[in-house]
């Protein structure tokens, strides 16, 4: 049976090629009813990239991939890999205005999305061409062989910006093959293994412990999006070992009454990212399914940085570092402090990016000696694993999202009516952030209700569904502290 | 309003407030749709698993519709379909 090999391959393409070499009649991807091995996975990329290079698509070119979790997804993906371009994927949810200032920051030669979402913006000058999967399919030839080049560019990913804008970053062949083993060494993932990943492919966390984590090791993907049903019968028929997903996944399946034991019993291995994870959650899904969740800690910076794998899951740590990286926690000044000392996390790792492009690329403080500097604060305690205690960045997590305040802020800014508003994250019932909004209106006499419903109205116009605010509240004023910071904890 | 069927659109109204921090569920329009209130999948998801629990029964996802759960009164007349 398969397993990692020891030499690292140079690209992400030669990776992929790699396994299929290894294990082409094998099966390598499952969406609904759709299977693939990965001789047919290659020849789906392969196809691809024939299409981009017809359309004068060439090495180190960005390519959008606006698609959800499914097999166009994995093949595009691909495709552009063996094409030797950089994949730029985007969320489909967004609207055309949220498309155009993430291409804003990061050009690209062409855009594949589904039939519906090309619909969205084919009247908008985004891209030179916008093409649906299908018709980039059936293309019998990839185009000329591509020198593999590890300092090429694979992909250029998203992270909220402080700004209001997003902040682009690129992650070169060699980042994406670092983190690939970075992971797969650390959990021991082995051909054996089954993914599922019901968390989206163009973040992170499904990108790098789902899809990267599969082509280096040639352990199938299953995907799709997550509804109960059919991830609960997914992970039983297909007998899911590995299921990365977010503490909203993890809490619903726990809360679901049907879902048996079972159902999840081929689970190895639950990890949860994106936002902290609840005890309460931790606690009943490990009862009622008798696996852990382990908690681990990433960003779209580097992907994957550490993973807890101890056997007491219930301290709430995100655990120790990955093979191959290092994290020390550091004071406002820099210097390491002594274990259980707050600090802010910093990291060095073979997948970190060398920086943000577009108009965040003059940032540089972040990655200064090569330690990135996360903005999140956390310990490591005596025995060596890390618990995050807050964030330097204000950023909400809702339904396995970041949503950047700024973002939403600007957008309600814009608005007749408002003088001041301040976003911030609340907990719900669950303990879920949702989106609130706090608004100073620009005089006394207007109809709040109209305000509130013209607010909404403009954040769904130009915010995808997850960033509008479930709450508007209209004050009299924003509380401040004597020195003018917005006092935050107020608002909540 | 029928008073059992009232009793449970006042239920749902309150699950709204509670479960997703909907403003003001008591005068929430019946017919507007929940989409733009910013209740997304998620939500709506955090919503279904809240009538299982409150109502006892098991909402198969194929059921989770626009027409059965895209606005209030949809789910007030799924929810009284449902329920024992």
């Amino acid at each position: 049976m398969s397993t990692p090999v020891l030499v690292r391959p140079a690209t992400v393409a030669s990776m992929f090629l790699a396994t299929v070499e290894r294990d082409g009649d094998r099966l390598a991807l499952v969406e609904r009813e759709r299977r693939l091995t990965w001789d047919e996975l290659a020849a789906e990329a392969t196809a691809v990239a024939g299409a981009l290079h017809a359309r004068g698509v060439t090495p180190g070119d960005g390519v959008a991939v606006v698609l959800g979790n499914d097999e166009a997804f994995v093949s595009s993906f691909l495709g552009v890999q063996l094409a030797g371009a950089m994949a730029v994927p985007l969320n489909p949810q967004f609207n055309v205005e949220e498309l155009a200032r993430h291409l804003a920051v990061a050009p690209v030669t062409g855009i594949v999305a589904a039939p519906a979402t090309a619909a969205r913006f084919t009247d908008r000058d985004l891209a030179s061409w916008v093409a649906t999967p299908s018709e980039l399919s059936g293309t019998p030839s990839a185009g000329p062989p591509v020198e593999p080049d590890p300092a090429a560019p694979a992909l250029l990913a998203f992270s909220s910006g402080s700004t209001g804008t997003p902040k682009g970053m690129i992650r070169s062949n060699a980042n994406l093959t670092a983190e690939a083993d970075h992971f797969t060494a650390t959990v021991g993932i082995t051909g054996d293994d089954v993914f599922l990943a019901v968390v989206a492919l163009f973040h992170a966390h499904g990108l790098g412990n789902a899809l990267l984590a599969s082509l280096r090791s040639g352990a199938p993907l299953v995907t799709g999006p997550f509804e109960r049903d059919a991830t609960l019968a997914a992970i039983r028929d297909e007998r899911v070992t590995i299921f990365p997903a977010v503490p909203f996944i993890f809490r619903t399946l726990a809360e679901t009454r049907r879902a048996t034991r079972h159902d999840l019993a081929s689970l190895r291995l639950c990890i949860s990212a994106g936002a902290p994870l609840d005890q309460e959650t931790a606690v009943r899904f490990a009862e009622r399914f008798g696996v852990p969740i382990r908690q681990l800690y990433g960003c779209s910076e580097a992907g994957s940085v550490t993973i807890d794998l101890a056997p007491d899951t219930r301290r709430g740590s995100v655990g120790r570092p990955m093979r191959g990286i290092d994290v020390t926690i550091v004071d406002d000044t820099g210097a390491p402090v002594a274990a259980g000392t707050t600090g802010e996390i910093t990291f060095r790792s073979a997948a970190l990016t060398a920086g943000y492009v577009g108009s965040d690329a003059t940032d540089a403080s972040p990655f200064a000696d090569a330690w990135f500097r996360t903005g999140d604060l956390g310990h490591v305690d005596a025995a060596g694993d890390l618990f995050i205690t807050g964030r330097t960045k204000l950023f909400i997590s809702t339904s396995g999202y970041k949503v950047d305040p700024f973002e939403v802020e600007a957008v309600l800014l814009d608005q007749p009516g408002v003088a001041e508003v301040v976003v911030v994250g609340t907990p719900d019932e669950r303990g879920e952030e949702v989106v609130k909004a706090v608004v100073v209106p620009d005089r006394a006499d207007l109809d709040e209700d109209a305000l509130r419903t013209a607010l909404v109205d403009a954040c769904r116009a130009r915010l995808a569904p997850f960033k509008v605010p479930r709450i508007v509240e209209l004050r009299a004023e924003i509380p401040r502290s004597p020195l003018g910071k917005i006092l935050r904890k107020y608002l909540v | 309003m029928h008073g059992e069927h009232a009793d449970m659109d006042a239920r749902v109204r309150a699950l709204l407030g509670r479960r997703l921090k909907v403003d003001a569920p008591e005068r929430l329009d019946g017919a507007a749709p929940l989409r733009d209130l910013g209740v997304d999948s998620a939500g709506l998801m955090n919503l279904v698993v809240a009538l299982e629990e409150t109502y006892d029964i098991d909402i198969a996802d194929r059921d989770i519709t626009v027409e059965n759960f895209g606005t209030l009164d949809a789910i007030t007349g799924y929810v009284a379909r449902r329920a024992p």
